[in-house]
C-alpha cells in the first residue's frame, strides 16, 4: 500500500486535491452527507437501510473548475467489533505495533475479502486519503461496536474527525456522544445535519478541516468562499427570474366588452389561467437553477408537490395564509372571486393623473388612456391582475427560494413551510412592489413579450423589482 | 466538437445568445446529454467557454449551426444588394446631376451635391459615436432591417445577435460598418460617374457664386486642394475660371482630374477609413464580448455544466454477494433455565415489565461480554432465550452474526424489539425486515410485551419465568 498522497505535486504544477473519506457505522447517512456537500441530489443511493451502499464513490468540488477536494463515499461498517477482534489477533507482537501496519496486513489477509470485504474497502480508502470524516448517527446510543469502530479507523493514521449527523432530531444523544469521543481525545466535533444543514454548516466544516489540515487550508477556504459566491448568484439570478414574472403580470390586461357577468368572467379566467401557467414556469425555472431535479421532487421538503404548488395563488384563501388582506380598490374583482382589477377608464384615468403618472409616462401612457378613453366610452371594461395577487406571487416566490437555499440535497421527506416566511415577505414589500410595478402596468406589451426577447426597458424594470426584492429578503447567512 | 473551431468567438456568442432566446421558451436542456462531452471540450471550466461549448453542442443538434450559417450568407447578400444600389444610385445621381448642367460643370455646386449630404451623415454619425445611448433606438432599427432575413430560426438569430450586440456596445459599429460601406459604393457611383462622364463628354469648368465674394471660392479651392496636395496630387496650375468659357484643355483636364481627386480624398477615403475604424472596434470589442452569465438561463445552464462537483465516479465496485448470517435450527437437547439478554441497550432503557424470578436478565455490548455470554449459553443450553434490541439503532450485519450464534446455543431464539422513541419507528420496520431475511420466524420477533409473555407461557410444566403484570401494558 502506498503511502498516502499528501503534499504531492503534480506535474503541472498543482497541488494534488485534498482526499477526504467519509467513514461511519451502516446507517449514519454518509451518502446523504455526500449529496448535501456536493449538492447533487442524484449522488448515489440512499435509503433508510443498513448497508445501502456498498461501493466507494468519489465525488470531486471544484474552485474556479480546479479540483480541491474529493469526497470518497464508503460503505458502512458493520462488523468493527469482529475486526478489531481480528486485529488484535493478528498483530501477534501487541499494540505496539504502529497502526497503519497493522491495518495494511489486515488488508492483505484473506477476512479482507472475505467476511470483512465491505470493511476492508474503508480502510483500503482510509490509507489512500488525507483524513477522514467520521459520519455518527446522533440518534444512536455510543455502543462498544462504535468505541471499537473508532479504534479500527484509528489504526489508519490519518486525522479523524467526528461529524454528528441528525442533531436536529428530538433523539439526538448528542452529549452521550461528545462525551465519547472526548475519551478517544477527538475534540474536534462538527455538528452537521445532512437532512436541515445549518446556514454557515458547510462554513464551519470546512473551517474545523483547514484548522486540523493546515496543508490544505487555503484550498478549503477558497472552497468556502466559491461556494458563498455561487450562493449569491443563484440568489440574484433567482430574484430576477421572479421579477420577471412580476412583470409580465403587472402588464397584463385585457379589455373587454362586458354584455354580461359571464363575460367578466370567462375573461378574468382566461388572465387567472396565463398567471397560473408563467407562476408554474417560473417555479421551474427556480428549481433547476437549484438544482433540483423534477423527478426527484415527489417527495421534496418543499411547499411543492411534483414541482408544483398546492394552493391556487387566486384562492382567497392563499392569499390570507400570507396575512395578505383582499378588498379595497380590488374589490370588483375580488368579491368575483377572480383576483382580477376591473377599471374604469375614467377611474384609472384620473387616479393616474392624480398621481402624477400622466405627466412622467411619456407616449406609453397617452396610448394606454387612450384605449381606456375608449373603453369608457364604449362600455368596455379592462381587466388586469390585482395588486394583491402580485403581492402574493411575489411573497411566495421569494418563501421558495429561500427554502430552496436552505433545503439540503440530502432531504428526502416532504414538511410543510409555514407561511410565517411568506406573511413576513408580503408585509415587507406591500408598501414599496405595488408602486414599483405601476411602470410595468404601463406596458401591457411587456405581459406578452417572449422570454429571452425583453427589451431594454422591461430589463431595467425588472431590475429594481428585483432590487426591491432583494433587500426585503434575509440574507444569505441570516441563521433561521 | 467539429465546429468549435468554425463558431469560435463572437459567432460561438451568437449562437449561445440565440439559444437563450430560442431555449427559454422550449426548455429541453434539462434532458441534454452532452454535459460530460462539454466539461471534456472545456479543461479549464472557465464559464462562459462552458456555456458556449454547451450551446455549440446543443445548436449543432438541433442545426442551428447551418441556419446561423445560411443567416449570415443571406445577410452578406442583403448587404451586396444594398451596396450595388447605392453605387447605382450614386452613379446615376453624379450623371444626371453633370448632366443638367449643359457641358458647363459648376464645381462647388457639383462638389457639394456628390459630397454634401455625405459630410452631413459622416458629422453626425462622428457625433452619435459620443453620445451615450443604450442601444435601444439602433436595436430597434437593426432589428427591423434583420427581421427581413427570414429563414428558419431567423427572427431568434437576428434578436440573439441584436441583444449580443446591445449588451457589448457593438451596436453602433455594426451600424457603422454598414453604413459606411453603402456610403463607400454610393460614393465609389459618383467616382465612377464622373470617370465616365469627364472620359466620352466635352466638359468645361467654373465657380460661380452670386452671393459670396469671390474670396470665398478662392478660398474653397484652396483649402480642397489642401489635401490632395499633400498627398502628391498638385492642383498649383489651376486658376479660377468664372465661367469656363477660356479655359484651355490641360486647364480644363486639370479641373476634371482634381475633381475626381476631390471627391476621392473627401468622399471615399474617410468613408473608407471610417469603415476600417469601425471593422477595427468590431474585432477588437467582439474579441472580449461577453455573455451575461448572470441571467437566470445562464445560471441555470452553468448549473449543470460548470462542476462545483462532479460525483458517481466509482473507484471500488460493490462486491457481488455479500457473506450474511442467517439463524438455523439449532441441534442437540435444550434442557436449561429460560434466559434473556439486553442487547446493546442503555441503561436508561429499562425492561421492568420483563420480571424474571430465577436468574437474571443479563447485559451485553462489548466484545467480552459477547464472548462471555456465548460461552455461558453454550454451558447452560437454555430451552428459550429472548434477546431484548433497541429498536431505535440501526441494526448491521455484526449483530445480525452475534444473534444467529447466540440462537443457536438455546433450543428458541425469541427477539424482543425495545418501544421505538418517536420518529424512530422506521428502524423497526428494518429490523423486522432483516431478522425476517435471515430466516427467523416472524412470531418470534416481538414489540410488545403480551406477546413476549405469551411466547414464554411454558409448553409442558414448569417454568422458570414468572410474569407480572406492571399495570398498563
Amino acid at each position: 500500500m502506498s503511502e498516502p498522497h499528501k503534499h504531492q505535486q503534480r506535474s503541472d504544477g498543482q497541488k494534488t486535491p485534498l482526499r477526504l473519506a467519509i467513514v461511519g457505522h451502516t446507517n449514519t447517512g454518509k451518502t446523504s452527507l455526500m449529496r448535501t456537500l456536493t449538492r447533487d441530489a442524484r449522488f448515489g443511493e440512499v435509503a433508510d437501510l443498513p448497508g445501502t451502499t456498498r461501493h466507494v464513490e468519489c465525488a470531486q468540488l471544484f474552485v474556479d473548475g480546479r479540483v480541491v477536494l474529493e469526497l470518497f463515499d464508503t460503505p458502512g461498517i458493520e462488523e468493527p467489533i469482529e475486526l478489531l477482534a481480528l486485529l488484535d489477533e493478528q498483530s501477534r507482537s501487541g499494540s505496539r505495533e504502529p497502526g497503519p501496519q497493522r491495518i495494511d496486513r489486515f488488508l492483505a489477509s484473506s477476512p479482507a475479502s472475505h467476511q470483512f470485504e465491505q470493511e476492508a474497502k474503508v480502510l483500503r480508502q482510509m490509507r489512500q486519503c488525507d483524513a477522514a470524516l467520521f459520519v455518527i448517527d446522533a440518534r444512536d446510543n455510543v455502543l462498544a461496536k462504535h468505541r471499537d469502530e473508532l479504534a479500527v479507523l484509528n489504526l489508519c493514521g490519518i486525522p479523524l474527525m467526528p461529524l454528528l449527523n441528525f442533531v436536529a432530531d428530538d433523539v439526538s444523544h448528542e452529549a452521550a456522544w461528545r462525551e465519547a469521543m472526548a475519551g478517544l481525545g477527538l475534540h474536534a466535533i462538527i455538528r452537521f445535519d445532512t437532512v436541515v444543514p445549518p446556514v454557515d454548516g458547510e462554513r464551519l466544516l470546512y473551517g474545523k478541516m483547514a484548522s486540523l489540515l493546515d496543508s490544505h487550508a487555503t484550498e478549503l477556504h477558497a472552497l468556502v468562499e466559491s461556494h458563498a459566491d455561487d450562493a449569491r448568484q443563484r440568489r440574484s439570478a433567482a430574484l430576477s427570474q421572479i421579477a420577471a414574472l412580476l412583470v409580465r403580470c403587472a402588464g397584463l390586461r385585457r379589455i373587454v366588452d362586458v354584455q354580461s357577468e359571464s363575460d367578466l368572467e370567462s375573461a378574468a379566467h382566461t388572465l387567472n389561467t396565463l398567471v397560473r401557467d408563467w407562476e408554474q414556469r417560473c417555479v421551474s425555472h427556480l428549481l433547476s437553477l437549484y438544482r433540483f431535479y423534477p423527478d426527484e421532487l415527489a417527495s421534496s421538503q418543499l411547499p411543492l408537490v411534483n414541482g408544483r404548488w398546492q394552493t391556487d395563488i387566486f384562492d382567497p384563501d392563499t392569499l390570507q395564509e400570507m396575512g395578505i388582506r383582499v378588498g379595497g380598490g380590488a374589490a370588483a374583482g375580488a368579491a368575483a372571486g377572480l383576483g382580477v382589477d376591473v377599471l374604469l377608464g375614467g377611474m384609472t384615468l384620473g387616479a393616474a393623473a392624480a398621481t402624477g403618472a400622466l405627466i412622467g409616462g411619456g407616449w406609453q401612457t397617452f396610448r394606454h388612456f387612450g384605449e381606456q378613453l375608449k373603453g369608457q366610452l364604449t362600455g368596455a371594461k379592462q381587466l388586469r391582475i390585482d395588486d394583491n395577487i402580485l403581492l402574493g406571487l411575489a411573497a411566495r416566490e421569494c418563501a421558495l427560494v429561500i427554502a430552496l437555499e436552505r433545503r439540503g440535497h440530502a432531504a428526502r421527506t416532504r414538511t410543510n413551510v409555514d407561511g410565517e416566511q411568506e406573511s413576513k415577505l408580503s408585509a415587507a414589500m406591500q408598501s414599496t412592489l405595488p408602486k414599483l410595478l405601476r411602470v410595468a402596468r404601463r406596458h401591457p406589451e411587456w405581459a406578452y413579450t417572449k422570454e429571452g426577447w425583453e427589451s431594454p426597458g422591461f430589463t431595467a424594470q425588472a431590475e429594481q423589482v428585483a432590487k426591491e426584492m432583494a433587500d426585503k429578503m434575509p440574507d444569505l447567512n441570516e441563521p433561521r | 466538437m467539429g465546429s468549435e473551431t468554425k463558431r469560435s468567438g463572437f459567432a460561438g456568442l451568437w449562437l449561445a445568445e440565440t439559444l437563450r432566446v430560442i431555449n427559454s421558451v422550449n426548455a429541453d436542456w434539462l434532458n441534454h446529454k452532452a454535459v460530460s462531452q462539454v466539461r471534456a471540450a472545456t479543461p479549464d471550466n472557465a464559464p462562459q467557454t462552458l456555456a458556449v461549448n454547451w450551446s455549440l453542442s446543443v445548436a449543432e443538434r438541433d442545426g442551428l449551426v447551418q441556419d446561423q450559417l445560411r443567416w449570415q450568407r443571406r445577410a452578406v447578400l442583403f448587404l451586396m444588394i444594398g451596396m450595388l444600389l447605392s453605387l447605382l444610385a450614386g452613379f446615376t445621381g453624379a450623371i444626371t446631376m453633370l448632366d443638367s448642367q449643359q457641358g458647363v460643370v459648376n464645381i462647388p455646386w457639383s462638389l457639394s451635391a456628390i459630397l454634401g449630404i455625405h459630410f452631413l451623415m459622416l458629422l453626425i454619425w462622428i457625433i452619435s459615436l459620443f453620445i451615450r445611448s443604450d442601444g435601444a433606438w439602433s436595436g430597434r432599427l437593426l432589428l427591423s432591417l434583420l427581421a427581413r432575413l427570414r429563414g428558419h430560426h431567423g427572427a431568434e438569430l437576428a434578436q440573439g445577435f441584436v441583444t449580443l450586440s446591445q449588451r457589448n456596445k457593438l451596436m453602433p459599429w455594426w451600424l457603422g460598418s454598414v453604413s459606411q460601406l453603402v456610403w463607400l459604393a454610393g460614393l465609389l457611383g459618383s467616382v465612377l460617374a464622373l470617370l465616365t462622364a469627364f472620359s466620352f463628354q466635352y466638359y468645361s469648368f467654373s465657380w460661380e457664386t452670386t452671393l459670396l465674394p469671390g474670396s470665398v471660392l478662392q478660398w474653397l479651392q484652396e483649402s480642397l486642394s489642401w489635401l490632395p496636395r499633400i498627398l502628391g496630387v498638385s492642383s498649383d496650375t489651376l486658376t479660377l475660371a468664372d465661367n469656363g468659357t477660356g479655359l484651355a484643355d490641360e486647364e480644363r483636364r486639370a479641373w476634371a482630374s482634381w475633381m475626381i481627386v476631390v471627391v476621392i480624398m473627401y468622399g471615399l477615403l474617410p468613408r473608407l477609413l471610417a469603415f476600417v475604424i469601425c471593422l477595427l472596434a468590431l474585432t477588437l470589442r467582439a474579441r472580449f464580448a461577453k455573455l451575461d452569465l448572470s441571467h437566470p438561463y445562464w445560471q441555470r445552464v452553468l448549473g449543470i455544466c460548470l462542476p462545483t462537483a462532479t460525483g458517481g465516479r466509482i473507484t471500488d465496485p460493490a462486491p457481488d454477494a455479500l457473506v450474511s448470517a442467517r439463524f438455523a435450527q439449532p441441534e442437540g437437547v435444550f434442557d436449561g433455565p429460560d434466559a434473556a439478554i439486553r442487547f446493546e441497550l442503555d441503561a436508561s432503557q429499562t425492561s421492568e415489565e420483563l420480571r424474571l424470578s430465577a436468574g437474571q436478565i443479563r447485559e451485553v455490548d462489548t466484545r467480552v461480554e459477547r464472548e462471555e455470554e456465548l460461552h455461558w449459553l453454550k454451558a447452560t443450553r437454555p430451552k428459550k432465550l429472548l434477546i431484548l434490541c433497541e429498536s431505535g439503532n440501526s441494526p448491521d450485519r455484526g449483530t445480525l452474526r452475534w444473534l444467529t450464534r447466540a440462537g443457536a446455543c438455546a433450543g428458541k431464539l425469541g427477539i424482543f424489539l425495545m418501544p421505538p422513541q418517536t420518529g424512530q419507528q422506521d428502524r423497526q420496520v428494518i429490523w423486522r425486515q432483516l431478522l425476517t431475511e435471515a430466516e427467523l420466524p416472524e412470531e418470534r420477533v416481538m414489540t410488545d410485551w403480551h406477546q413476549v409473555r405469551q411466547w414464554l407461557q411454558p409448553e409442558a410444566g414448569s417454568s422458570s419465568w414468572q410474569e407480572e403484570s406492571q399495570g398498563n401494558v
